[in-house]
């Protein structure tokens, strides 16, 4: 019995080989496995897990407010210690504190720095960063391929996805130069509050907790937002969204940065209404630097 | 642990490996079948194991009290005990809130007092009905009680068909735990092809109708009759594909370990009346009321004549309607396919087999019957997956209005073509291979490398074209 045992358990392997050599061709081919909504996201976790990369002391987390902004050479040469960027397009607080969850265990930084805006405070969490977050550690680690099966995604869809990708080209640490997608919304005003933002409070704080358990220090920034979009309503909720961050922030023993400087932030440094342009991030990073030194041991 | 996922996979391996290589004693295979279908069980919720454990645990001891015992009265008292238990649990976990909502609405007060706040147990329908039937079987003298309390919470935990079904009787299936399971290779190969073909269903066909039918309900006020005709096409192909998809993996997995569960779908969409194809779609519920409630009923109504029989039927059907969940849209679901019954009882036809053709293409009138059949079956569909009855009859009056013919738009294109190809293939195989326990048991063909060729394009199909987000199997909820 045990021969025919065998010889089926052989047949099914090869059976199942079939299956596996296609999406192994396709791994080769950088047609990368769709693990959640967002392409970006998951073409930074690949390049991050091609890296190899051990433990990370400094390690920039958040939406594109931290992706673009923080520069990563001004980062590595002023604080000589290793760095890496891990955020992604349009990351929620709820998205954030999910993430880090699976982050801390892969890279136990000492330091966790989030960019923000009001626009990281006003959506829903996104669910798919489940299918990532909630993956066992050493598949992320070492064996990516296999989300092509966790997730389900056709051939088809991998394809897809890759073919409209909007193109972003990564630094060696993970962040990048902006060049706004004419696709985002932001040239728009957000809306803020909305009926999210109290959960998103809520996730910050819980975020900032569990930092404050594992001894790795919160540097919280507020990054500006181009003056003429503010009215006088819209004013007072931003400063009483500052004021909400930097108790639940500092409460944590976390340091919070504040950089909404409407005299320093022009509107000619913005690529958007929320984003800075090249000139005005080199600026925001220059000012994080001088702002982290005392903080970054 | 959904079957189509990478966790059952790896666990299925490792359970086949040393369920095979390891333990070939019956003791030690249905130890290690009870264990790891408690593992299975319990990766959704261990509390609810419990309750499972529990429930076997009551139910074998009132099967030993029931065979035992040769007083009528004690017998009959136990029997009622292990009714109350299994349906009681039901009544809790299933229609509780349901019938406090209910009665809130009806004599105007708050019912939120009276609310329980539980979650449903997963598959905790499929397993009651299988310890019903076996204190039942018993009670009738149909089956002599197991000493062997192993064999029992095997059968009633049996991992491939815990959580949704086949409902399998007890006395085939406890037989066959008697003797330790010689591995077959056919009809292991045999499983594997069924799980191909569960897999191919599932992911390409109903996962992607999942998508389209979602669209059509969600604005069915804003779309033209075509559409909503399409949607409630679509809406029955996907309840199919789903359900009998999860089925065709559950046999197929139980082929690999060696046993033989009953078969749940026989080509319903070939049925030449409704009362042909309730005999095909979900055949191990539709059995189990059959015996259980219907014969009972009939024999009971047997002096009304047709009367009778129609009210036995309709019975029937509402408590298999109402089986499905608590809510009014299931009780009309039930109800409707209890009416469809009338004609064939008034006409004497309810048990004749019409005759079906065995070649290639179906005769004029087999299709026409079979396209009837499948129109009535599928305004029932849209009554199944409307949230509330007024819902369902809105679409119902939306979709039979005179621009039905006037073709159809829906707004997520995307998966439109594929979902098409997919039903082609489902139904072509399905055609083709309607006299085979399930489409890929390609004995016909004499070839090795073109049997091999063919299960591959299935599975190519599947790995190109399954849908962006597989969701749920729909019968979990039940």
């Amino acid at each position: 019995m045990k021969r025919s045992v065998k010889k089926f358990i052989l047949q099914t392997g090869l059976l199942l080989a079939g299956i596996v050599i296609p999406f192994w061709v396709l791994f080769k081919l950088d047609y990368l496995p769709v693990i959640t909504s967002s392409s970006m996201f998951d073409t930074k976790m690949m390049i991050a897990q091609k890296k190899q990369m051990g433990q990370i002391d400094l390690l920039a987390v958040g939406s594109s407010m931290t992706f673009y902004q923080l520069n990563s050479q001004l980062m590595v040469n002023t604080f000589h210690r290793s760095y890496y960027n891990l955020a992604s397009w349009g990351l929620q607080m709820g998205d954030i504190k999910l993430l880090l969850g699976a982050f801390i265990p892969q890279y136990r930084p000492h330091y966790v720095i989030i960019c923000s805006s009001v626009g990281d405070f006003s959506r829903s969490p996104n669910a798919s960063y489940h299918n990532f977050a909630d993956a066992p550690l050493f598949m992320r680690r070492h064996m990516p391929e296999l989300f092509y099966f966790k997730n389900f995604s056709s051939i088809r869809h991998i394809i897809r996805t890759k073919k409209d990708a909007y193109p972003i080209v990564f630094d060696a640490w993970g962040g990048a130069q902006i060049k706004v997608d004419p696709r985002n919304d932001l040239h728009i005003k957000l809306p803020f509050p909305t009926v999210y933002t109290p959960a998103a409070y809520r996730s910050l704080d819980s975020l900032a907790g569990m930092l404050a358990l594992n001894n790795i220090k919160l540097i919280f920034i507020e990054t500006p937002i181009r003056q003429s979009e503010i009215d006088a309503a819209t004013k007072q909720h931003y400063q009483q969204h500052f004021a909400r961050c930097s108790d639940i922030v500092t409460r944590h023993s976390g340091t919070y940065l504040n950089y909404y400087n409407p005299s320093v932030f022009t509107d000619s440094l913005f690529a958007d209404n929320y984003h800075l342009n090249h000139k005005g991030a080199t600026i925001f990073s220059a000012m994080v630097v001088r702002g982290l030194k005392g903080i970054v041991r | 642990m959904l079957f189509t996922s990478l966790t059952f996979l790896a666990f299925f391996t490792v359970f086949f490996i040393c369920y095979w290589l390891i333990f070939t004693t019956v003791r030690a295979q249905n130890l290690f079948l009870l264990i790891s279908s408690c593992i299975f069980y319990g990766w959704f919720s261990w509390p609810f194991l419990l309750l499972l454990l529990g429930s076997s645990a009551f139910n074998y001891w009132l099967g030993i009290g029931i065979g035992h015992t040769k007083d009528e009265k004690r017998r009959r008292l136990l029997l009622w005990i292990g009714l109350f238990q299994g349906i009681g649990c039901l009544f809790i976990f299933k229609y509780y809130n349901f019938f406090a909502q209910s009665a809130g609405a009806t004599f105007h007060f708050r019912p939120d007092a009276f609310l329980l706040h539980v979650i449903l147990p997963l598959g905790i329908s499929f397993y009651t009905f299988r310890t019903l039937s076996y204190i039942l079987d018993i009670y009738n003298e149909k089956l002599a009680p197991t000493n062997n309390w192993v064999s029992f919470f095997t059968y009633v935990s049996f991992f491939p068909c815990l959580i949704s079904g086949p409902i399998d009787k007890p006395g085939a299936f406890l037989l066959q735990l008697k003797n330790a399971r010689r591995f077959n290779g056919e009809q292991a190969a045999d499983g594997l092809h069924q799980i191909i073909w569960g897999l191919f269903k599932k992911l390409v066909v109903a996962d992607n109708c999942a998508l389209l039918t979602q669209n059509v309900f969600d604005h069915y006020k804003t779309m033209p009759a075509g559409s909503l005709l399409f949607g409630a096409f679509l809406a029955i192909i996907q309840l199919y594909a789903d359900f009998s998809g999860y089925s065709d993996m559950a046999i197929g997995l139980s082929k690999m370990i060696g046993l033989e569960v009953t078969r749940n779908f026989n080509y319903p969409f070939f049925a030449q009346n409704i009362a042909d194809y309730w005999r095909r779609w979900h055949i191990s519920l539709t059995a189990w009321f059959t015996e259980y409630v219907f014969m009972p009923l009939a024999g009971r109504f047997r002096n009304y004549g047709k009367g009778g029989l129609i009210g036995a039927i309709i019975i029937d059907f509402a408590i298999i309607g109402i089986w499905h969940g608590a809510n009014f849209t299931f009780l009309l679901f039930g109800l409707l396919n209890g009416c469809y019954y009338i004609p064939l009882i008034l006409r004497g036809k309810l048990n004749k087999k019409p005759p079906t053709s065995k070649g290639l293409l179906p005769g004029f009138r087999e299709l026409v019957n079979m396209a009837g059949t499948f129109l009535l079956v599928m305004l029932t569909v849209v009554v199944f997956r409307a949230d509330s009855v007024t819902q369902a009859l809105d679409y119902l009056r939306r979709l039979l209005s005179p621009t039905i013919l006037s073709g159809f738009w829906i707004s997520e294109h995307a998966n439109i073509y594929i979902t098409l190809a997919g039903i082609f293939v489902l139904f072509a195989f399905e055609w083709v291979q309607r006299d085979k326990a399930h489409p890929l048991q390609l004995d016909r063909i004499s070839g090795a490398p073109l049997r091999a060729a063919i299960y591959y394009s299935i599975i190519l199909f599947t790995l190109l074209c399954c849908a962006s987000a597989t969701n749920e199997f729909i019968y979990f909820k039940f």
